[in-house]
């Protein structure tokens, strides 16, 4: 009895000792910086870590609930490592602990999903266990693999409704909204994911060889529907209503402001929110953009004509309480072939998971 | 060739070229040429394939070779965010490890590409892997992590949606990485030891896939890069400028070491010849040899170049044509590369040609289809090919 307390409180101590050293490496590894800042010191800890096996899996899992991008992807490739080392050497993998720790929504989505992917191959049946209460889990990977089990057997209306609800990929939103066209269901698209359909446009302004995307025309320095500025050739520009009701609500500028190469547009429209809350901007644009939130600037990229897509690019930010002004500035360039032409944009406002977020669009 | 310049020359070639290596895109000396023998000409899906691995998602990348081990990377997932290298025995083909990053710049690019589209480069200690996101990692032989970057993170204005595909090469113990972009661009040296930059040059904003070349001087080396603005040489140890040429140049085919001659496409393909830090003298200028995407390959005493629409052209090595095939159908992104006096040429189809090298008429020896889609250069090494098809890993060779 009192060989195997000993034993006992020798493996507690042992344990605390592996979990107060982990913490101390893992904390060395998110201090890697910008530039490869804190590498060496962080290879040193990595090597440590995995050295330490199954004891430190989960307490790198947790690391990387509040890691950098940059840390994460080091911790997420030491729990890897460990995971493929204990599989090598035909050990099992601690399939509870595992799954205690998916289950914990108090865990960033990242984690949890990695968890989730050492779960299912320690337990094959965990997906089929776990999957259908996580349909609108805050990890949309996670939410993805849920829906697309969901939906082998969504034969009902109901069900299938509750699952477009949840979605959040684009690929699983159309294919859920075309299932229930086909049961005469409508759906609302632009409404569920956030798409930005009301707009005040302003343009072209003269924007020489791309010049413009670095200088501040009249509506970046005061937003006033009812001015009148000069823009490109002299000619006289004012604000012009635009809606659009497509999915996606995408603006194509060369439709409203006529077509324009060396120009800068700007586009305008409020946002008005119940309370102060996170969110994230994601637009798609064919050239560069700058983004402006209640006159700061929220994002920049200066690409142009390298494609189009949805949620080609994310911006998180905060809304705060009421009345939010939101302008983009949109630039062409001066390139002549025909795959250069286009000058459009798309925009949704939504939370983390790409969800609608519950605020009133409005130019007022 | 000048004495000086020659003996340095193979004597670095012998110090980079192992046997049985393959360590960066067009191989260790990225002449796209190796020293082996008795290779097959002909394979299909069910005759010398000697195994097949499977890689996760999408990989345009070549696969390299080296200490025994051959490195691919490749992306997967919905939004092209899982960034995946897997290493696997060169012999056996069983993978000996594999490891997954999240991606942290932007996943956009061309339907053809992917964001594993930089061909990774490998050495003793193991593989540096860049992908199109510019999240850039060092893995040990046995997948323990060296150190890892995000270069989106870093540089944030970088921006290359049709897909970044320039790969990294290896110099002494600087990791060479070209970031030409349409925001932040640069060419880098970074210490293979803890991926931290020796040097950094600022490049002109553009777009480009080109991968640099080095050009050995003895002791020192000098980095060519071409771009859509011309040639400019580097020195590889301090990223000083040493010269440049022209002011239009092809911004996918790399570069080529032809003796103490470079092969660029400009204007057609233009044989140069370096002079210190002048500018270098244009020795011969081919239309005949233009391509859109593939890298010449100098092999004996041919140039071979194919178009993108696959038409091979074999000419002398002063651009003058000796005979022009058209391939089979199919798009060609692959670079041509050879052994064993053969020449083989990859389309996107899937079909691999393979033609006796030399002569004054084209002779094909076998045309191979593996019926998936084709991208990345293969790789020649342990007396075989490592063919890379978007899905999937191929060794072929004749069964011992």
């Amino acid at each position: 009895m009192r060989f195997r307390l000993a034993l006992a409180l020798s493996l507690a101590g042992s344990l605390t000792a592996v979990a107060a050293d982990a913490a101390a490496l893992l904390n060395e590894i998110k201090k890697v910086g910008s530039e490869g800042t804190g590498n060496p010191a962080a290879a040193t800890a990595w090597k440590e870590v995995v050295g330490q096996g199954v004891p430190a899996l989960l307490p790198t899992l947790t690391a990387m609930d509040d890691a950098s991008p940059v840390a994460a992807n080091w911790l997420r490739l030491a729990a890897q490592t460990i995971v493929e080392n204990e599989q090598q050497a035909k050990r099992p993998l601690p399939a509870g602990a595992l799954e205690a720790f998916v289950k914990d929504t108090g865990h960033a989505p990242i984690s949890r999903r990695l968890a989730y992917e050492f779960l299912t191959q320690a337990d094959a049946k965990a997906p089929s266990r776990l999957l259908p209460g996580m349909i609108a889990d805050p990890s949309v990977e996670i939410r993805r693999d849920a829906i697309a089990a969901a939906l082998e057997s969504a034969k009902t209306a109901e069900s299938l409704q509750k699952l477009f609800a949840a979605s959040r990929d684009q690929d699983q939103i159309e294919k859920i909204a075309k299932q229930l066209k086909t049961m005469k269901v409508e759906t609302d698209i632009n409404a569920h994911v956030g798409a930005i359909k009301e707009w005040m446009l302003v343009g072209p302004f003269d924007s020489p060889k791309g010049a413009g995307f670095d200088k501040s025309y009249e509506p970046e320095t005061k937003v006033d529907l009812t001015a009148k500025y000069t823009g490109k050739e002299g000619k006289e520009v004012a604000w012009v209503a635009f809606n659009n009701d497509e999915n996606y609500a995408p603006v194509d500028l060369n439709a409203k402001l006529g077509k324009h190469k060396d120009a800068v547009a700007y586009a305008f429209t409020v946002l008005e929110s119940p309370k102060e809350m996170p969110f994230e901007l994601r637009l798609g644009s064919q050239t560069a953009v700058k983004v402006f939130l209640n006159g700061k600037p929220l994002y920049a990229r200066e690409e142009y004509h390298h494609g189009f897509r949805f949620d080609q690019y994310i911006a998180a930010g905060t809304l705060k309480a009421g009345r939010n002004e939101l302008l983009l500035k949109l630039c062409q360039d001066n390139q002549s072939q025909s795959w250069t032409q286009d000058w459009k944009f798309q925009v949704r406002a939504c939370d983390f998971t790409g969800g609608a977020l519950p605020i009133k669009v409005t130019i007022k | 060739m000048n004495k000086f310049i020659a003996c340095p020359l193979l004597l670095l070639s012998a110090s980079l070229v192992g046997a049985g290596e393959w360590s960066q895109f067009r191989g260790p000396s990225a002449s796209g040429v190796a020293d082996e023998k008795n290779l097959p000409a002909t394979w299909s899906p069910d005759a010398n394939v000697l195994w097949k691995a499977d890689v996760p998602g999408r990989s345009v990348s070549s696969p390299v070779v080296a200490g025994g081990r051959v490195y691919v990377a490749s992306a997967s997932g919905i939004r092209s965010d899982k960034l995946s290298v897997s290493c696997f025995d060169a012999e056996s083909g069983k993978q000996l490890w594999h490891r997954q990053l999240n991606a942290t710049g932007n996943t956009g690019c061309h339907p053809k590409s992917s964001m594993a589209a930089p061909t990774p480069a490998a050495d003793a200690d193991g593989v540096y892997v860049l992908f199109a996101t510019a999240d850039l990692v060092a893995f040990d032989k046995d997948g323990n992590l060296r150190w890892y970057r995000s270069l989106a993170g870093d540089y944030p204005k970088i921006a290359n949606q049709v897909g970044m595909a320039s790969s990294p090469i290896l110099w002494k113990d600087k990791l060479i990485v070209p970031m030409d972009s349409d925001g932040e661009s640069f060419l880098a040296a970074l210490d293979t030891k803890d991926g931290k930059n020796l040097w950094r040059v600022e490049r002109p904003k553009d777009i480009n896939w080109v991968t640099p070349v080095l050009r050995p001087l003895g002791e020192k080396a000098e980095v060519l890069f071409l771009s859509r603005t011309g040639m400019f040489a580097y020195d590889a140890d301090t990223g000083k400028k040493q010269w440049t040429y022209g002011t239009e140049g092809g911004t996918i085919p790399t570069p080529v070491m032809m003796g103490d001659q470079v092969l660029m496409m400009g204007r057609g393909l233009v044989c140069l010849q370096p002079k210190g830090e002048s500018t270098p003298d244009v020795v011969w200028t081919s239309q005949k040899l233009t391509s859109g995407s593939c890298t010449p390959v100098v092999y004996g005493d041919n140039i071979y170049n194919v178009s993108s629409a696959g038409v091979l052209v074999c000419a002398d090595k002063k651009g003058n044509e000796i005979w022009t095939e058209r391939l089979k159908k199919g798009k060609y992104w692959a670079s041509p590369i050879a052994a064993d006096g053969k020449i083989y040429v990859c389309n996107d189809e899937g079909v691999c040609t393979v033609f006796e090298a030399g002569g004054d008429t084209p002779k094909v020896l076998g045309t191979n289809d593996l019926k998936e889609e084709i991208m990345g250069t293969p790789a020649i090494a342990n007396g075989s090919i490592y063919l890379q098809t978007v899905k999937g890993l191929y060794r072929i060779g004749l069964k011992k």
